[in-house]
């Protein structure tokens, strides 16, 4: 009866976990998973996998277990197949609460604040997106990292073995390939440390060394953009910015449109449940209890290194946070479970309180990323059977909503099966919301003269969103084709594919690939720009022997001057955006000339300059 | 130690070498347009075979066809050609066994009773036609192609049937 009891103590928190996120679990890929995908296009050599896992991309990020590793392996054996990748997640998951559930009940020796520590953390609202959102496993791995090595740390503290500590250290290191956040661990078990084995706090010190050094290396590599989502804004915007964090872990952050409640009640449930869960923690630090602390604790170290970003706030960084609440309640629960029955009514309120708010939030978040997943899933399928069945083809797209476009068109899954040319329809982008932060729309939709003329020659068809399935409108498309279409020169070109070839001028070689070489100049024929609301956008690569020399590219239109970029090894794979000089408003279309300082005579006899992608007017 | 290493090892390296997955798109994803004449075919393509009139032999090596000395295609005129006429295009092939008997080929062609520019083939390998169409013979919404060659291979000279050309592709492109 004792072990059924147990185990039934070990399994609740896994039954709940799967009970709660059986929609998280079954979500089709979405969003950035795509890019991470596409990975899998150019892996030839053992070097290319080395760059594939460590070369530091967006943001400075290198995750390769979390992110590179993780979609690499299961897209290269599995396909478009989620299901492994749930998998994989939820094994991950399994494992932290099981690790979550240990440490409680070695920090606190209640078994009732350890089972109520990782069903606490499930309910948080943080979690629902790394549940569901393959690229935000990161969160969950690097959850991992840090709680399997905390547990690592209190088996050195209580056995005294050296193997624990360095099992500690291994694990800490290596959840850096996770996510950056594992920078906060010495924080963490700094306080773990004082809490258990105070005179031990020395051998912490290694592990500051450590994150010093990754933080120093992390600073060196990384972006620091000024502007933009990921600027970061080291002022006191960071307190609200840590109030909200506070706020949506607490009561859900929102309500849900069939509560019928005022806008304002999770604000008002969320003041009061952080009112009573700080006069907890203070009134347990004065008996002695240090858990609600080093929950508050937990919450703000991890939460600090995100806090700059004002203007990113994401829900899912709440995920390792979270942990620190999921500590508060426990401690609660453990404590209310040792005093009787009005205290345990007392706490199981306060806890009601919060589930009501929180629980219903995490629950819609998994179903949303599930629904939007199914129809992305369908999207995707579509274009694939268009390609099989028009290879070759141009894909245009009409019908997508914002949804849809952002979720499943913007990050380009046709490039993960290979399909090289799929476009919205032009005009198609009025019904879209721009959203700067996650990228311009006009690089994706199709120029008109090239539409037409793709579709008079039947090298491209036409589908629209029907429902879960895209329809093929190709026939009715093209015979109302306005003719003016065909006159019309593009916004932005892309060099490297075969439809834009009649928009080139002089000075280009043949395509290679998805990329075509200039020789020493170049003209491209474009459409005359919106001066006030346009910049002139430039995606081009330049080989690392002449970058090393350093090239310069200057951009004219007839005699006025466009811009000029100095290429290095620090930027030789470029995209530009050059402001449209003032004065410069041409009213009918425009050949922009680029010419390059220097160039490379191939063997064969070519003269190179650069190779070019998109070259073309953006709205900034 | 030393094996828990191992085995790692062994692991990754299955893990990266090992066989990618194929896998299929959906064929309910999309809803088709009725089925429609193309306006370029594919010998190989059994569902072009219906656009074949005449003067072809059975599909085969999956991708061409031997023709006869006279041969016909039905396609359908690309909606561009209504505007600016069209450019009729043959890939085909001579193999080294029939360039003797071929010497001196010359390929006429028709577009619905238009005679377009007669195309000169020089020596074995694989040859490209392309010849001008006018849009006056590209009305409608289908149109008759028609090939006749100025020699051929008596039958007996390769096999018992009479050869032309070995044929790949036909169809309409932007001129």
């Amino acid at each position: 009866m004792k072990h059924a009891r147990l185990a039934l103590w070990w399994l609740l928190p896994q039954l709940v976990l799967y009970a709660l996120n059986h929609y998280a679990f079954r979500a089709w890929f979405q969003q950035d998973d795509f890019a991470w995908l596409s990975q899998n296009q150019n892996l030839h050599s053992l070097r290319d996998w080395l760059v594939a896992l460590f070369e530091p991309r967006a943001q400075g990020t290198i995750r390769p277990w979390s992110e590179r590793l993780f979609f690499l392996l299961n897209y290269r054996h599995f396909g478009l197949n989620p299901v492994p990748f749930h998998a994989w997640v939820a094994v991950t998951m399994s494992a932290n609460l099981a690790l979550l559930q240990w440490l409680v009940w070695r920090l606190t020796a209640s078994r009732v604040a350890a089972l109520a520590a990782p069903l606490a953390w499930l309910a948080n609202p943080g979690l629902a997106t790394p549940l569901a959102w393959l690229s935000a496993y990161n969160q969950i791995l690097c959850s991992f990292f840090i709680l399997a090595a905390l547990a690592c740390l209190l088996r050195a503290l209580e056995t005294g073995r050296a193997r624990w500590w360095w099992a500690q250290l291994a694990l800490f290191v290596l959840g850096f390939g996770a996510l950056e956040m594992n920078i906060v661990y010495p924080a963490l078990a700094l306080a773990v440390v004082l809490l258990r084995s105070p005179r031990e706090w020395l051998k912490t010190l290694p592990l500051w060394a450590i994150s010093g050094l990754y933080f120093v290396w992390h600073h060196s590599v990384a972006a620091k953009p000024t502007s933009g989502p990921y600027a970061r804004y080291w002022d006191l915007d960071m307190i609200p910015t840590y109030g909200r964090y506070w706020g949506n872990s607490l009561a859900g952050g929102m309500i849900l449109p069939h509560w019928r409640m005022p806008a304002w009640s999770w604000e008002a449930a969320a003041w009061t449940l952080a009112a009573l869960l700080l006069a907890f923690a203070v009134w347990a630090w004065r008996r002695g209890d240090r858990i609600p602390a080093l929950g508050i604790f937990w919450f703000t170290a991890a939460i600090g290194p995100v806090l700059p970003l004002r203007d990113h706030f994401s829900t899912y960084y709440m995920t390792i946070p979270a942990i620190g609440l999921a500590f508060i309640l426990a401690s609660l629960s453990g404590w209310a479970w040792r005093h009787g029955w009005p205290w345990r009514a007392a706490a199981a309120l306060v806890l009601c309180l919060h589930l009501y708010f929180a629980l219903p939030v995490q629950r819609a978040t998994t179903r949303w990323h599930f629904e939007r997943g199914q129809r992305i899933e369908a999207l995707v399928h579509g274009m694939w059977q268009a390609h099989t069945l028009h290879p070759g083809k141009m894909i245009l797209l009409k019908g997508l909503d914002d949804e849809l476009y952002w979720g499943g068109f913007y990050d380009a899954p046709y490039r993960a099966l290979g399909i090289p040319q799929v476009f919205i329809l032009p005009g198609e982008e009025k019904s879209l919301t721009p959203h700067a932060s996650l990228g311009e729309i006009a690089q994706t939709v199709a120029p008109e003269n090239v539409t037409a003329r793709e579709l008079l020659w039947d090298r491209a068809v036409v589908y629209e969103v029907d429902g879960r399935r895209l329809r093929n409108v190709t026939r009715q498309f093209t015979r109302a084709l306005p003719p003016a279409w065909l006159d019309a020169r593009p916004r932005l070109i892309d060099a490297g594919l075969a439809p834009f070839q009649q928009d080139l001028g002089e000075g280009w070689h043949q395509r290679e690939g998805n990329y075509r070489w200039m020789s020493r100049r170049a003209e491209v024929h474009l459409a005359p720009p919106n001066p006030a609301t346009d910049a002139l956008f430039i995606a081009g690569y330049c080989p690392a022997d002449q970058a090393a020399l350093g090239v310069r590219l200057t951009l004219k239109s007839g005699d006025t001057p466009l811009g000029e970029i100095r290429i290095t090894t620090a930027n030789a794979s470029f995209e530009t955006y050059l402001p449209i000089p003032d004065g410069f408003a041409p009213d009918r279309p425009i050949t922009v000339v680029l010419e390059v300082d220097r160039t490379y005579q191939e063997p064969g006899g070519r003269e190179l300059g650069l190779a070019f992608g998109r070259i073309g007017w953006v709205r900034r | 130690m030393l094996r828990i290493a191992l085995f790692l090892i062994l692991a990754a390296a299955l893990a990266i070498t090992g066989c990618e997955r194929k896998y299929r798109p959906d064929p309910m994803a999309t809803i088709e347009e009725p089925e429609d004449l193309k306006s370029s075919i594919a010998m190989g393509d059994p569902r072009d075979a219906s656009q074949l009139l005449h003067g072809f032999y059975e599909a085969e090596g999956s991708s061409w066809r031997w023709s006869m000395r006279r041969f016909g295609v039905s396609l359908r005129p690309p909606a561009g050609a209504a505007l600016q006429g069209a450019s009729l295009r043959m890939t085909f092939t001579i193999p080294d066994a029939a360039a003797e008997p071929l010497t001196g080929l010359e390929i006429r062609a028709s577009v619905s009773g238009v005679k377009l520019e007669p195309f000169r083939v020089s020596g074995a390998g694989e040859h490209h036609y392309q010849a001008p169409v006018p849009k006056a013979a590209l009305a409608g919404e289908a149109v008759t192609v028609e090939f006749e060659l100025s020699r051929a291979i008596e039958p007996g000279v390769l096999d018992g049937r009479e050869l032309g050309i070995v044929v790949s592709s036909i169809g309409f492109a932007e001129p």
